[in-house]
């Protein structure tokens, strides 16, 4: 089940009470899509299902209600779909420009990964040092 | 061997002993894709899927000294400190805009950080992904990603990688940021 879908199903369950037949008709999807999503994602307790205490015979009929977990992930979901690009284009080109060195440094047999080990481990000692030296 | 190195041998160790699927992700498996750029962080993501398994992970991690400092069922990471080498691991259970099943465990690479250390690492494309999806995405996430298109130009299985950031809802941003 993808992302796009979980947060459907949450928009229509965070909107207005539903039970599954509403979902049905409102995602115009399968019945046994809607039922087989709505298990899943009450697996991972981003809904609960509560049932309504029904006077009729027949099935009794089940809310989507949408969970705190559930609102958080509606809410990350939106605001990462709004999200714009952050970086320039300036950013984009050096951090390109940084990839086809990577790629130069692989060209000519060196290790990327050690490179980087002896970069950071670098960069560590001067985090820790100038630490130390706050410290004292 | 520097103390990181040291430390997350050990947890490989375990995981690679326990049969527990894994895989670097972040800026430890960014130099064998894209640039070359310091990091504190030390990211790895764990396949576990049930209570009982978290269970598990936590009395697997006790028993060679990796405390978890921060732990809730509903976080989807898990910081764990090495109390011998004092070192910080993130456990990502679910890590953002990552579907943890058979085809993202298949296309893990196997690299080497060290004389006797080999290691999974996240794909190339569930790299980009993962990194887009990040809900505190910053302008070093995007330079990541750049970097990674740029130094696997003819190796991405652009087709899976359209996929995963469709479902992960980052397909206009990756769009946009292939253009510039």
């Amino acid at each position: 089940m993808s992302l796009d879908q979980r947060a459907q199903i949450l928009e229509a369950a965070a909107s207005t009470t539903c039970g599954v037949r509403d979902l049905v008709q409102t995602l115009k999807w399968k019945t046994s899509k809607v039922i087989s999503l709505l298990r899943e994602m009450n697996r991972e307790k981003l809904i609960d299902l509560q049932q309504v205490s029904y006077s009729r015979r027949g099935r009794p009929k089940k809310n989507v209600i949408c969970t705190p977990l559930g609102f958080e992930f509606l809410e990350t979901y939106r605001r990462l779909k709004m999200q714009p690009l952050g970086a320039r284009k300036e950013d984009l080109e050096h951090a390109a420009k940084d990839a086809l060195y990577a790629s130069r440094l692989v060209a000519n047999g060196h290790s990327t990964f050690q490179i980087f080990m002896e970069l950071n481990t670098i960069a560590r000692n001067i985090k820790v040092s100038s630490q130390t030296s706050e410290t004292i | 061997m520097p103390a990181i190195l040291r430390s997350l041998h050990r947890l490989l160790k375990l995981f690679e002993n326990k049969n527990v699927p894994y895989m670097i992700i972040g800026g430890y498996a960014l130099p064998f894709y894209g640039r070359i750029r310091t990091t504190v962080d030390i990211d790895l993501a764990v396949s576990i899927k049930t209570n009982e398994e978290r269970k598990q992970l936590l009395n697997m991690l006790q028993s060679i000294d990796f405390e978890p400092t921060t732990y809730s069922p509903l976080n989807p990471v898990m910081v764990v400190l090495d109390q011998k080498e004092k070192i910080e691991i993130e456990l990502w259970l679910k890590p953002d805009g990552i579907v943890f099943d058979a085809e993202t465990l298949k296309r893990r690479q196997k690299v080497k950080l060290d004389a006797n250390i080999w290691a999974w690492i996240i794909s190339a494309e569930d790299f980009i992904v993962n990194k887009l999806a990040r809900p505190d995405r910053g302008v070093t996430d995007e330079q990541d990603v750049k970097s990674v298109l740029t130094r696997q130009e003819n190796k991405l299985d652009n087709k899976y990688l359209q996929k995963r950031a469709k479902e992960a809802g980052v397909l206009t941003i990756l769009q946009t940021i292939q253009a510039l």
